[in-house]
């Protein structure tokens, strides 16, 4: 296993909307912090909808855009990370969109952990499960469960992502949890 | 603007728990502490916690830890784009906005020196004409406008927010 490298970031003390003050200003370093921080967030939450190689552009594609924008950020009151995940989030609907064969995808290639192939079966199995009735759900439902869950983001950075007020996140999380368990259980029941 | 509660009921920790699970960090903030004192003193909220970290707790399984892609990283890095620079798409949009104003400056001024030279009405019917002619552009470049926008492939709500 190759020892990996991370060089040291002069701004690893900082908030990130300092990074992001001093991104507008055309920081690269600040860039690079700020972008380390959040790209496995954003690759982990981009693949839950697209294949891995084009969850790579989307990642690139909104780094870029926060590069170009950062000006702007401050006139958005929301916080950096609620905005790079609503890129990411922008830019995967897109994506489905313009190719709607990607969304028929297999649940198992979308959801795919990076777990060693010797693991139990019946552990694989039960993620199977959990995987195919996550996909089942609504695609609103499904990334309010991501954003609070997988991200542990709080109701406000999830609301500011989905772009949809804090009530309305908590109808999605609500009815999303219940499907979930509703999509569980008849699996379940059908082995 | 959110609901705000100020006091805690059974009803609305269940409610919380069904949505936002057993993680309190995910709470609304403002009815965290209540909420979990509601529950600390409810078996049946009890019950329900459990229930919500099970599927939590299943859902995490999953999750692998993976290092940052440096190479990947570096790859943006490198070909970052250069910054747009914020003094000329200012002077830009500046330009865009106060263009009418200047013009109706300058027939004023037109105007005044009619009123002084030849009377009043007939520097009236110079400003008429000079206004009717600028209605006229400003019409055209709304129209022109429109069918821009036909031309194009409509633009995405996501896109329009970015």
């Amino acid at each position: 296993m190759p020892t990996v490298v991370v060089p040291h970031s002069p701004w690893s003390a900082e908030t990130d909307p300092g990074l992001m003050l001093l991104i507008a200003e055309g920081n690269k370093s600040a860039f690079t912090e700020l972008a380390r921080r959040h790209m496995l967030a954003m690759h982990s939450f981009a693949k839950r909808f697209v294949r891995r190689s084009e969850a790579d552009d989307i990642v690139q594609e909104a780094l870029t855009r926060i590069w170009l924008k950062a000006g702007q950020w401050q006139d958005r009151g929301i916080s950096p990370r609620s905005w790079l995940m609503r890129i990411v989030y922008n830019l995967s609907m897109d994506s489905i969109r313009k190719q709607p064969m990607l969304s028929e995808q297999s649940s198992d290639e979308l959801m795919a952990t990076d777990k060693a192939p010797e693991q139990h079966f019946e552990q694989d199995l039960k993620q199977q499960q959990l995987n195919k009735a996550m996909q089942e759900l609504p695609e609103r439902q499904r990334s309010a469960i991501m954003l609070t869950v997988y991200h542990a983001m709080t109701n406000r950075e999830a609301a500011e992502v989905l772009d949809v007020s804090i009530d309305a996140l908590e109808s999605l999380l609500s009815r999303g949890r219940r499907g979930l368990k509703q999509n569980i259980s008849q699996q379940q029941g059908a082995i | 603007m959110p609901t705000t509660y100020t006091e805690m009921s059974v009803e609305r920790v269940a409610v919380l728990i069904e949505s936002y699970g057993s993680n309190t960090q995910c709470w609304p903030e403002s009815e965290r502490a209540a909420a979990i004192a509601c529950l600390e003193s409810s078996a049946s909220l009890q019950r329900l916690m459990d229930e919500a970290k099970q599927l939590d707790d299943a859902l995490l399984a999953g999750q692998a830890d993976t290092p940052v892609d440096e190479e990947l990283l570096a790859h943006i890095v490198d070909r970052l784009p250069a910054q747009p620079v914020a003094d000329q798409v200012n002077k830009k949009s500046d330009w865009w906005q106060q263009w009418p104003a200047g013009v109706a400056a300058a027939i004023t001024g037109v105007a005044i020196m009619l009123v002084v030279m030849n009377g009043p009405e007939q520097a009236m019917q110079v400003e008429q004409i000079a206004l009717q002619e600028i209605d006229y552009w400003l019409w055209q470049d709304v129209t022109d406008q429109v069918s821009f926008d036909n031309g194009e492939e409509p633009a995405t709500d996501f896109m329009s927010m970015l």
